[in-house]
């Protein structure tokens, strides 16, 4: 589903935020990029968006090179990811189903197929209940919980989530951990970038580890 | 449909600047358009008079020295079958040494029995005639004419005035609006940099410009609009002031409304153009 090939990124020459960076993901598999601070997991997730474009190699997505999708068709290839902040990302001034809809909104989804989707993808992340409130109110394990739902909402083809419990404590981070691994179960490909160890070692799941932005090892 | 309401309700209660901001834009825009009414209406007048200067022109054909009184006959005939001239006279020597004996009798008298003045043909044009001065360049060719003397220092003159007035006029019209337009995109740039973390969410969650950017063009053209009907509306008093402490000034001291529709269009076209700038500028730096 996904590949990277020979994979360069340079912010500012000779210094390279990853170098070579090999390996490829297939449709349904879960896995997580892990690495101290500056190790290269950020880079990778918005080398995946298109948020950068690499400097050198080829990232394809089905297929197809995703540096060559035109400016203009980029969010033909971006409705097909659900994206989930360490941040968050919500719109204040919008209720959390507002938010959660989205995606479908920019997607022009019919009214009912967003309330249907939207309800389902809030009743599976338990905070159906706070569907009319502003994200402000929120604590910050039901924001990340609607930043997850409006990920899953739009049914992606690929999830990815930049430290998704980074602003967590541990309780909530397994909460959500365990989220991720059940929209994964339904099909969902998932890349997670994360530094937290302790959330591999349970989770069990394809580890990529990132050192000075080259690939140390792949666990499988 | 859903989409474009669903952008404005997110630009609506996004960050807004403070109020201080807007007042600039609007009121360049005012003045821009304030300005242009008065320039279409100093220019409609000028017009106006030329039009008036020009229509019901008199003038006086006067015929070469030895012409005869039958080839002045043939010539007066001719200036007859003309359907611009509506009144044709011909003045003979004697007439002529009379009329100018009326206004200066005294220079008369010193003349004795002597004549210089030539027969003459005086003429009157329709007042509905267009384009007298070339139908009075073409008596001129015909033979035995000796020069048309008309009121061509205060026609030329009228004449260059609303040539100055449309380049001066345009000049500084162009100037405002431009001035306008650079306002209103650094309003709406201020404003893409303060949502620029929304703009770049909605990116990444796949929003196509339109639906960005949308929002940006309809405050723009509001803004524009808001600011043009000022300035219309201040052009409408400041006629009213002056007409009330000079009593009526101008001979025609209204902009037609197809006028005003032109200028508000103008106004939107100029905030509209500025907008599609400002954030085509913008989309390609995300």
């Amino acid at each position: 589903m996904l590949s990277f090939y020979g994979v360069y990124k340079s912010y500012s020459s000779p210094y390279f935020a990853l170098s070579n960076i090999n390996f490829k993901v297939e449709k349904g598999e879960f896995l997580f990029i892990t690495g101290p601070s500056g190790a290269g997991k950020t880079t990778i997730i918005k080398l995946i968006t298109r948020e950068e474009l690499p400097s050198k190699g080829k990232i394809l997505f089905e297929g197809k090179d995703i540096s060559a999708i035109p400016r203009g068709k980029l969010y033909s290839y971006r409705r097909k990811l659900g994206i989930i902040f360490q941040d968050f990302r919500l719109i204040p001034y919008l209720t959390v189903f507002d938010n959660v809809a989205l995606p479908l909104i920019l997607r022009g989804s019919g009214k009912q197929e967003i309330y249907n989707r939207v309800t389902t993808a809030l009743k599976e992340l338990e905070i159906i209940h706070k569907a009319r409130e502003l994200p402000p109110s929120l604590s910050g394990g039901e924001q990340q919980r609607v930043a997850i739902a409006r990920a899953i909402a739009g049914n992606p083809d690929l999830l990815l989530a930049d430290e998704p419990t980074g602003n967590l404590d541990p309780l909530l981070s397994r909460k959500i951990m365990r989220i991720l691994q059940r929209i994964n179960m339904k099909g969902t490909t998932v890349i997670i970038a994360t530094h937290d160890q302790s959330i591999i070692d349970e989770f069990g799941k394809k580890v990529i580890f990132l050192s000075y932005g080259k690939i140390k090892r792949i666990k499988t | 449909m859903r989409r474009t309401i669903f952008g404005l309700k997110l630009f609506v209660n996004g960050k807004f600047g403070k109020p201080s901001e807007f007042i600039f834009p609007i009121f360049i825009m005012g003045f821009s358009v304030f300005f242009l009414c008065w320039f279409i209406l100093i220019r409609n007048n000028v017009g106006y008079i030329v039009n008036k200067i020009e229509k019901g022109l008199s003038a006086r054909v006067f015929l070469q020295d030895e012409i005869t009184e039958e080839r002045a006959e043939e010539i007066l005939k001719r200036l007859k079958t003309l359907h611009e001239i509506e009144y044709v006279e011909l003045v003979s020597k004697e007439k002529a040494k009379e009329e100018f004996a009326h206004y200066f009798p005294e220079i008369a008298e010193a003349l004795g029995n002597d004549n210089p003045f030539p027969i003459s043909i005086y003429i009157r044009l329709k007042k509905t005639t267009n384009s007298s001065e070339n139908l009075l360049k073409q008596l001129n060719e015909i033979p035995g004419v000796k020069e048309v003397v008309y009121q061509r220092e205060l026609f030329n003159s009228f004449k260059k005035l609303r040539v100055s007035i449309d380049y001066l006029g345009s000049f500084l019209s162009i100037i405002f609006f431009i001035a306008s337009a650079v306002i209103i995109g650094n309003l709406i740039l201020i404003h893409i940099a303060a949502r620029k973390e929304e703009i770049y969410l909605l990116y990444i969650l796949g929003a196509r410009d339109d639906f960005i950017f949308t929002p940006f063009i309809i405050f723009s053209i509001f803004f524009s609009l808001i600011g043009a009907t000022i300035g219309i509306l201040f052009f409408k008093l400041s006629i009213l002031i002056a007409e009330y402490l000079k009593g009526k000034f101008l001979p025609t001291n209204q902009l037609e409304n197809e006028n005003l529709f032109v200028i508000l269009g103008l106004s939107i076209l100029v905030g509209l153009i500025a907008t599609i700038i400002s954030t085509g500028r913008y989309s390609y730096e995300i």
